[in-house]
């Protein structure tokens, strides 16, 4: 009984030529979108130049050493704004009007301020040297804004410093300035998993438990056709000697099955085509796969087990589950997830896409064998408790309407 | 005698208000080919759903082969065979396999199974249409499908609920021939449609039901004899003066005439020989006379007189 | 009027799922408007982060390091076994974990600095980048000062002291040109044409593929109804229905953001930007329509065009963000001009606001969807002529 079942059901769901286009070219379409969306955004970390203005401050009068200290700056700013590989910044030298509406249009990212005169040189507080004026409505390049502002902390301290140890120690200073050339790396980074996070993978597990979540529209599709009160097939399925058991069993398992085969045709799509780095604990993120479409299956089954609503009002509702989750679980904004852990992460263990990411991002990013079979095992008693809650209705086997 | 094969005594069935099945009464034995027979919404699904333990009922008890119906009494079922109202087949198989499909819900073994889906195929006349999808065929052909998807099993009791809705005479012929044929294989039928036609020509017992109450039941001339009515003779005259027309009326197991537009109605209650007897009498009277009819009761006939209304309206 | 009539019972049937679609999506967009803010903004600004550190030099040199970072951040030491500080990275209640090994204060003196101290981080985890910087910073400062011939002690003083004396970023708001609603309403937009996509795949397009099917269509096309009316009165119904989606989008936000959403002059603009990218969304699902998907299939393709669309034109990353040959890709899609005008009002990234621009970013979509209504109509007699 449970193979005959098996055996029909995935005959019919190889023969539905649309559904099956349709559930084989979604993930891959998608996928190639992201890939291309995705592909090169970290490429675009490695930034281009940043615009930014310099100001000199107008002075009643200045010393020549004043002069010779602007001059430094500038030649600073001119050696960080030649072209090539090194090239930091884009420099206007304008006046602070000038500067101002330039920031006010958003032509450039900040202005910098130099006050040399009027005796500041040795200045340590509030009025420095060089100061950074950001504008607060750029909030949507604040890496800029940050590297800027990084460069003028660096600048200060070493000019501090210089400044302190030319007046104590002024013998040192040769010493002093060839360790600033030489930064050294201080913080080792324990790695945790990839070498490098490529930001866009979170993308693509949010797909593949999108991809696995769909699952969830044929499994009330079994779950509809083996109800007599739901459909004409099902009546025909319940009058008929075969224990309902092992026949719903093997429909289930043959959309497993056919389900799990699209999500692998992705996994491969997605690793020699598209190049998407899942590590190299394959067989984690294979059942990973399986595990969420069998989570998937039993939402749907679930939801086509309870009620006597229409076919496309139980679609609505998964449709609703299903977008509600993969959007939890960082499918449009990526760090969605991250945030819902931070409010309410009793949500995270149990939204099934949340399960499914997190459990490849525990395989791919961040080993951790623990976390990985925490997820899955939520996966599976998900499941489970679909599946038992859906036979609870299925079992009952005489309809007070049909 | 042994037990019949289905029994029902005092089956109700409510949907809130409606009262669907209402002290439902049925007794069938081995052998027949039973009619189930009324307007649409008289209950006749519901009965069947019910004798096959899919809604549950109020009140009554059902018995099939002798043993109380569960939805879990698998070994009934096996000997059970169903044909819906509804087309229930799978788009996606084609004509073999959706018969080999709901044959293996029946019969495990492969070689045995294959010899029913044949025997299946031949019986329907697919056999031209095998390899074919189910959108492809044409109506009467997909009634056929459905109605070896039921049957493939070799039931010892079919049921079939309106198989020839909408399904042309040709088909329709093909079908009910076919039923008889499984009848006489040893199968006991259980068919519930609302054309009087079928079931006169096929069951060799009907129950005629209206509002969810079994109102007679009986073979076809069981239940023509339990009506006054037993011949209807009409004929065309001339004319006719009023006095023939009351001297007709008193002929002997006549009980009703009228004369309308040159025709001659007479409704008889039994008895032999009544149109020669009223053909005698109008050829003493010199009454010239064309066309004569003589018509005996239908279905149609006793439903009218039971219900008080027309089979079909 | 029949054929409007039929179209509005549809409708009613359907009710029960649109209704699913319209709360879900609704409630996705408020919440991205809602919490837009926190995964755009907020990055310049160093906040204070939960950090633990593992001290197993306990000399100056680390007590100094950790002193440091406590002046800025929570800090709690000795964060317990391997295992814990990692879950609780994992989970976000630990934003980064330092441990200062034995011996780096020796090494410190020596001038040996490579791999001082060594930190447990989650990848790709920004907020972990300004400590990094941050203990880089304090590091190189007392580097600096012990090379200057300091003792220990006075380098950390100075260090202290310098990096106290390192002046601050000055922001200045440019806030009289823009609106005062702030960006939360331009958020709302933001996410709508991905909404408009998916709501009418999913709630509009099977009604009309209900009236394409074949049986339903042949019977329409022998009845008495003229061709031209027959598509006027599906027209009217599809712009009726999606009117009142839009109108029910555009009260939802009145009801977030208030008023200022009818009166101020930027946000009339956003919503005639709406506007506009409806009628495109519109077109584009009465082309979908002329094939005849099932309910499953047309959610696929609602969301393979919805999610494409919105990657590639910056509904759900911000444009700056996405490389040049992507956008270059998207100014092929309507949606890349519904961002840039919304971009645009509610001056995100470098758009500075353009009256000329915008109703260049309206008409290119109105030519899309001009576009969209021409091959739907092409598609249809196409499809009605082979079947």
């Amino acid at each position: 009984m449970f193979f005959h079942s098996l055996k029909y059901k995935f005959l019919c769901l190889v023969r539905d030529k649309s559904l099956m286009f349709w559930c084989f070219a979604f993930p891959l379409l998608l996928g190639t979108m992201f890939s291309f969306a995705f592909g090169s955004i970290n490429e675009s970390d490695s930034f281009s130049a940043i615009p930014v203005a310099v100001v000199r401050e107008e002075a009643a009068q200045e010393t020549a050493e004043e002069t010779m200290l602007f001059d430094g700056i500038k030649m600073l700013f001119d050696s960080l704004s030649a072209e090539g590989e090194q090239q930091l910044f884009t420099v206007s030298y304008t006046s602070r009007d000038e500067a101002l509406d330039l920031l006010s249009r958003k032509e450039i990212c900040g202005i910098f301020t130099i006050r040399v005169a009027d005796g500041r040189i040795a200045g340590r507080a509030a009025d420095a040297l060089l100061t950074l004026t950001v504008s607060s409505e750029m909030n949507s390049d604040p890496v800029s804004q940050s590297i800027l502002n990084a460069f003028t902390q660096q600048f200060h301290m070493q000019y501090l410093t210089i400044l302190d140890i030319a007046v104590s120690h002024p013998e040192k200073l040769g010493a002093v300035v060839e360790k600033m050339t030489e930064q050294a790396d201080y913080i080792a980074e324990e790695a945790l998993g990839a070498d490098t996070l490529d930001s866009s993978l979170t993308y693509f597990f949010n797909l593949i438990a999108m991809t696995c979540l769909y699952a969830a529209i044929a499994g009330s599709t079994i779950a509809i056709d083996h109800q007599a009160n739901l459909s004409a097939l099902g009546a025909r399925r319940s009058i008929s000697s075969g224990h309902r058991l092992p026949a719903l069993l093997g429909d289930l398992t043959a959309l497993l099955l056919f389900e799990f085969i699209t999500v692998l045709t992705a996994l491969v799509y997605f690793i020699t085509v598209l190049g998407v780095d899942f590590g190299t604990r394959l067989d984690g993120v294979m059942l990973t796969s399986l595990c969420g479409c069998l989570t998937g299956i039993s939402l749907g089954f679930l939801v086509g087990c309870i009620g006597r609503f229409g076919s496309d009002t139980k679609f609505g509702i998964l449709m609703a589950v299903i977008m509600t989750s993969v959007f939890l679980s960082g499918l449009m904004v990526g760090n969605m997830r991250i945030l819902v852990e931070q409010f309410c992460p009793l949500l995270n263990r149990i939204n099934p896409a949340a399960l499914i990411s997190d459990a490849l991002y525990a395989l791919v990013v961040y080993p951790s064998g623990e976390r990985f079979f925490m997820n899955l095992a939520g996966l599976l008693a998900l499941s489970a408790v679909f599946f038992l809650a859906g036979f609870v209705f299925v079992r009952r086997k005489k309809y007070a309407a049909l | 005698m042994s037990a019949p094969v289905v029994k029902v005594e005092n089956l109700v069935k409510r949907y809130r208000e409606l009262i669907a099945l209402d002290h439902f009464n049925l007794s069938i034995e081995e052998g027949e080919i039973f009619g189930l027979l009324g307007p649409n919404g008289s209950g006749k699904t519901t009965a069947i759903n019910c004798i096959l333990s899919l809604l549950a009922f109020d009140k009554g008890t059902i018995e099939v082969f002798g043993k109380e119906m569960r939805p879990d009494s698998y070994d009934l079922k096996r000997r059970i065979g169903v044909v819906m109202q509804n087309v229930a087949v799978f788009d996606a198989l084609t004509v073999y396999e959706n018969i080999d499909y709901f044959c293996g819900l029946y019969i495990r073994d492969k070689s045995l199974r294959r010899q029913c889906v044949e025997d299946a195929i031949a019986f329907a006349g697919l056999s031209e249409f095998r390899k074919f999808y189910p959108k492809k065929l044409s109506g009467g052909l997909l009634r056929r499908l459905n109605i070896a998807c039921g049957i493939a099993h070799k039931p010892k009791l079919i049921i079939l609920d309106e198989p020839t809705v909408a399904v042309d005479p040709q088909s329709r012929n093909n079908i009910l021939e076919g039923i008889t044929r499984l009848n006489r294989e040893g199968a006991t039928v259980i068919y519930t449609s609302h054309y009087m036609e079928e079931v006169e020509q096929i069951c060799s017992r009907v129950t005629i039901m209206d509002k969810g109450k079994s109102l007679a039941t009986g073979t076809t001339e069981e239940l023509k004899r339990m009506i006054k009515k037993s011949e209807i003779i009409s004929i065309d005259v001339l004319d006719l003066l009023p006095e023939q027309l009351a001297a007709i009326r008193a002929l002997p197991h006549i009980y009703e005439t009228s004369f309308e537009n040159h025709c001659l109605t007479i409704l008889c209650d039994g008895g032999k020989h009544n149109l020669p007897r009223v053909l005698n009498y109008l050829q003493e009277e010199g009454v010239p006379f064309g066309r004569v009819y003589s018509e005996l009761p239908t279905l149609n006939d006793v439903f009218l007189e039971i219900t008080g209304k027309a089979l079909r309206d | 009027m029949q054929l409007f009539k039929a179209f509005f019972k549809i409708a009613r049937k359907r009710l029960g799922a649109t209704s699913i679609y319209f709360i879900i999506y609704a409630g996705i967009t408020v919440f991205l408007s809602m919490t837009a803010n926190d995964f755009y903004t907020g990055q310049f600004q160093a906040s204070a982060l939960t950090i633990t550190v593992t001290d197993e030099d306990q000399s100056a040199a680390s007590a100094a390091l950790t002193d440091y970072l406590s002046s800025m951040h929570h800090v709690t030491e000795g964060g317990g076994d391997r295992e814990n500080v990692l879950d609780q990275i994992y989970y976000r209640t630990l934003d980064y974990a330092l441990t200062i090994p034995a011996g780096f204060e020796k090494r410190l003196l020596a001038g040996d600095a490579d791999s001082l101290v060594s930190s447990l981080v989650i990848p790709g985890n920004t907020s972990s980048y300004y400590v990094e910087l941050q203990i880089s910073e304090y590091l190189t400062a007392v580097e600096l000062y012990l090379a200057g011939g300091y003792d220990l002690t006075s380098a950390i003083e100075l260090a202290d002291d310098t990096i106290g004396a390192l002046p601050v970023a000055e922001t200045i708001s440019f806030a009289k040109n823009t609106n005062t609603l702030g960006s939360y309403l331009f958020y709302y937009f933001q996410y709508l044409p991905y909404i408009f996509i998916v709501i009418l795949f999913s709630g509009l397009a099977p009604i009309l593929i209900t009236f394409h099917g074949r049986a339903l269509k042949a019977r329409t096309d022998c009845s008495a109804l003229t061709p031209k009316r027959r598509v006027g009165e599906l027209s009217v119904g599809c712009i009726l229905y999606s009117f009142a989606m839009w109108v029910l989008f555009l009260l939802l936000c009145l009801l977030l953001y208030g008023k200022e959403l009818f009166t101020e002059r930027t946000p009339q603009l956003a919503i005639l930007n709406s506007f506009v990218f409806l009628l495109f969304a519109v077109g584009l699902t009465l082309l979908i329509s002329c094939f005849p998907f099932d309910d499953n299939i047309l959610n696929m393709v609602s969301n393979i065009v919805g999610l494409s669309m919105s990657f590639l034109c910056g509904v759900f990353v911000p444009q700056t963000l996405l490389p040049a040959p992507v956008l270059d890709v998207a100014k092929f899609l309507p949606a890349y001009w519904y961002i840039r005008a919304n971009n645009m009002l509610a001056s995100f990234g470098e758009e500075i606001f353009d009256m000329n621009f915008y109703w260049q970013c309206i008409g290119i979509q109105l030519l899309f969807a001009a576009a969209m209504f021409a091959l739907a109509l092409v598609t249809a007699r196409q499809t009605r002529r082979q079947s």
